[in-house]
């Protein structure tokens, strides 16, 4: 997806981790994959450079869907979407 | 990557349980079984007394772990344990020698366990020491 549209995004749910250093974010997002029911969006603020290269590894491992990365001011918005039961 | 992995901690050195801990937690989550082995002088890292009072051979990074209250290892493979498969085994004989009984180990180990059997665990494993 765009940054645009992106930016259209209305997530299910928004997780803020930042204050938590790697792997905190990722953490924070699998407990939030876990939880939320097939077809949640799941927005993750970090403030980690490293989740916006491991998010999309992780996504694409566990095979839900990677939606994108807004990069912001000193943190990033990481966008996922939950496509099956894990 | 292999759907298991061993990881061995034998060092005291606090960092080195802290990057396994941060490698076990990541692979826990994806789907990986993650068996680690703790012996040697990194038996100590484990010990409630140990834990408790803070009291880590660490260096440099483990002072700024601290300093900026990240989470600490032990609090890692906590969290790593909830969401994922993830056992934690301390070697026998190092127990035997320290004179120490699994109520003197943080709650996260698992159980005690000899090396015929953790290196059956090991086996089609990748494997990791520290």
């Amino acid at each position: 997806m765009t940054e645009e549209e992106l930016k259209q995004i209305k997530p299910t749910v928004t997780v803020d981790a930042r204050g938590t250093y790697c792997p905190g974010p990722l953490m924070e997002l699998i407990k939030e994959v876990r939880q939320q029911p097939v077809g949640s969006v799941i927005e993750l603020i970090s403030g980690d450079a490293g989740s916006a290269k491991d998010v999309p590894e992780w996504i694409n491992k566990v095979k839900q869907e990677f939606l994108g990365v807004i990069p912001e001011d000193g943190y990033w918005r990481i966008f996922s979407k939950k496509v099956k039961d894990m | 990557m292999s759907d298991k992995l061993a990881i061995i901690i034998a060092s005291e050195e606090y960092e080195k349980s802290h990057v396994a801990s941060m490698i076990a937690s990541v692979a826990a989550v994806s789907g990986v079984e993650v068996s680690i082995f703790v012996t040697m002088n990194a038996v100590y890292n484990f010990l409630k007394e140990t834990v408790e009072k803070k009291n880590f051979t660490g260096g440099k990074l483990y002072e700024q772990i601290k300093e900026k209250k990240a989470s600490m290892f032990y609090e890692l493979f906590d969290q790593a344990k909830m969401l994922g498969g993830l056992k934690i085994y301390v070697c026998s004989m190092v127990m035997d020698i320290l004179n120490i009984e699994k109520e003197d180990l943080i709650d996260i180990v698992d159980d005690n366990l000899g090396l015929a059997a953790f290196l059956g665990i090991m086996d089609g494993a990748e494997t990791i020491t520290f």
